[in-house]
């Protein structure tokens, strides 16, 4: 019985550790490569550990590309995307949470409905809205399209944070003399700030991540946002490694950081927008 | 009479959605139905400013003549069904694993998610690295053991393939998180009553666990089936398709229809039958696997 124990626990950790060595193997490589010196990033045989470490490529990549350029555009894309969506989603949220009117289950279920829909079927059609306001080729159409993928997501998500805080403490309020809506402001909201953060999180991390409706949108090279400014690493019949691996690291460090500090919530609310109802 | 608006529990609801509901009518419902309407006119780039014609169904029945498209089907089932088996059958013992051991668990499971919230972008360009002929780790490997190295990506019996594994390195994080969460839900007391009669482990997964996770595994392939399918970020950035249209998946051939060959209302009537195509799969799935065992 008690080998049996051990001989699984063994089994459990071993398949754990090389599922953990297939994850990271290829930010492994990247990471390594990005820290090579140009000789040894094309060298062979390859080095797993690089014999030399440099910064080389990070000096090139901050202070020769348009990378700074595209980090800039998409922060303001970014901060715009989250702004917006943050205010509308939860104004919508907290309906859903606390009041009961007519046509509230229809609205939830058109709300999961437009959710469903797969950005791919929209393309065409928000390339042609976007023009047709002209748009293209502007920092809005971006600011735009990216509500689409995160309204539905963040509404829920904050829709059941609102859910899980008492309702007892506004109506407390309430017989106080506050207004419903200064209720929500001085007692709601304060609590509401760890739901919010994760909210903002997924905002940034979608508009951040996202490449497609940028590379459809946008046109000018002074326009590009962060994730299109790495495609320029990449030439016809020669990718420069050390450069796109090293700009690579930089696109995936605030990602990596967000989840390090807010892993708790953003797994709850990966699923939050997936499971509930 | 504004305040009279906020403050009044029958008004105040339809205020505080109206903002929501004005951006996704305009950025999700009004494009979806306009779809409809683009899919039955000869839209291209070239005739955007002189007004495209109605043409109707006519580019639906092209459709189903265009050989290059029946052939986009086929390499979207392969895509799906490979992703599919691997994210699934990963997913499901990787979330085993960590509802079974909750102390490995809280680490490895920060690990495991990180391939999940990266940029496709930085997911292709990743691949392309590790796939490299010359540098690439996995080829370095292959050497290592005696092997010859593969052009993964250059190979058209193996380009799919490569891009399945690298999907199942993206999506199997999705379906561990998912499946873990179910397993939370499942009560103690069938398997301590099947404890007391003697069951083995394998018994007590096959006849509680595998049933009460049921929906949950409905659930969970409708949305993995969806999502590759309507999926090509990665493909765009690894293989634009080829080499031979060895990768041309349906979402892909979409891509390249409307906004490499410029023909928008073709491209249009691919989203609509691959919108179908997902509401179809969404229903099959219900019958089969979501039915109450």
């Amino acid at each position: 019985m008690r080998r049996g124990t051990i001989l699984r626990k063994a089994l459990v950790y071993s398949f754990l550790i090389l599922y953990a060595i297939f994850t990271l193997l290829p930010i492994y490589w990247v990471f390594v490569t990005s820290v090579k010196p140009s000789a040894e990033v094309e060298s062979f045989p390859p080095t797993l550990l690089p014999h030399s470490f440099s910064l080389e490529h990070y000096e090139f990549v901050f202070l020769k590309t348009r990378v700074v350029r595209g980090i800039v555009n998409s922060l303001i894309v970014t901060v715009a995307v989250t702004a917006i969506s943050l205010v509308s989603a939860s104004m919508a949220g907290y309906a859903l949470a606390r009041f009961r009117f007519p046509g509230k289950n229809a609205l939830t279920a058109a709300i999961l409905g437009l959710y469903l829909i797969p950005p791919v079927v929209n393309v065409i059609p928000l390339f042609l809205l976007l023009r047709t306001l002209k748009l293209l080729n502007t920092l809005w159409a971006l600011i735009l399209a990216y509500q689409a993928l995160v309204l539905p997501l963040l509404t829920f998500l904050l829709r059941n944070y609102f859910e899980s805080i008492p309702r007892e403490l506004e109506e407390s309020a309430l017989v106080d003399g506050c207004t419903r809506l200064g209720a929500l402001w001085r007692v709601t909201l304060p609590l509401s700030i760890p739901g919010l953060a994760t909210a903002a999180i997924f905002a940034f991390i979608f508009s951040w991540n996202e490449f497609i409706f940028a590379l459809l949108f946008l046109f000018s090279d002074e326009l590009k946002t962060f994730q299109l400014t790495l495609m320029e690493f990449v030439k016809l019949y020669r990718i420069d490694w050390g450069a796109l691996t090293a700009a690579m690291v930089v696109g995936m460090a605030p990602v990596l950081f967000f989840l390090a500090v807010a892993q708790r919530y953003l797994i709850a609310g990966l699923l939050g927008g997936a499971i509930k109802r | 009479m504004i305040k009279g608006i906020l403050n009044s529990e029958r008004t105040l609801p339809y205020v505080l959605m109206a903002p929501l509901l004005v951006l996704l009518f305009s950025v999700t419902l009004f494009p979806f139905l306009w779809n409809f309407y683009v899919s039955m006119h000869d839209l291209k780039t070239t005739n955007l400013q002189s007004g495209a014609p109605f043409v109707g169904l006519a580019n639906y029945f092209k459709l189903f003549r265009d050989p290059t498209f029946l052939h986009s089907l086929k390499i979207s089932s392969y895509f799906v069904l490979g992703s599919m088996v691997g994210q699934f059958g990963l997913g499901l013992l990787l979330a085993m694993i960590l509802h079974y051991h909750p102390g490995p668990a809280r680490v490895f499971r920060v690990i495991f998610v990180i391939p999940w919230i990266l940029s496709a972008l930085i997911i292709g360009y990743s691949w392309i690295w590790m796939y490299n002929y010359r540098f690439g780790l996995i080829n370095s490997l292959l050497r290592l053991m005696g092997l010859s190295p593969i052009h993964w990506l250059n190979d058209i019996r193996m380009a799919l393939w490569a891009l399945v594994i690298a999907n199942i390195w993206r999506g199997t994080p999705f379906t561990m998180l998912f499946l873990e969460a179910a397993l939370k839900t499942i009560p103690s007391e069938p398997y301590e009553a099947a404890k007391v009669d003697g069951a083995t482990s394998w018994q007590s997964f096959r006849y509680i666990t595998l049933p009460l996770l049921r929906p949950a595994i409905a659930i969970n392939l409708i949305l993995v089936t969806m999502w590759t399918f309507n999926l090509f970020d990665t493909i765009l950035v690894m293989t634009k398709g080829g080499p031979a249209n060895a990768t041309l998946t349906t979402a892909m051939y979409m891509y390249k229809s409307a906004f490499e060959y410029g023909l928008l209302g073709y491209g249009s009537a691919i989203t609509i039958v691959m919108l179908l195509i997902n509401a179809l799969l969404a229903v099959l799935y219900f019958k089969t696997i979501g039915r109450r065992a």
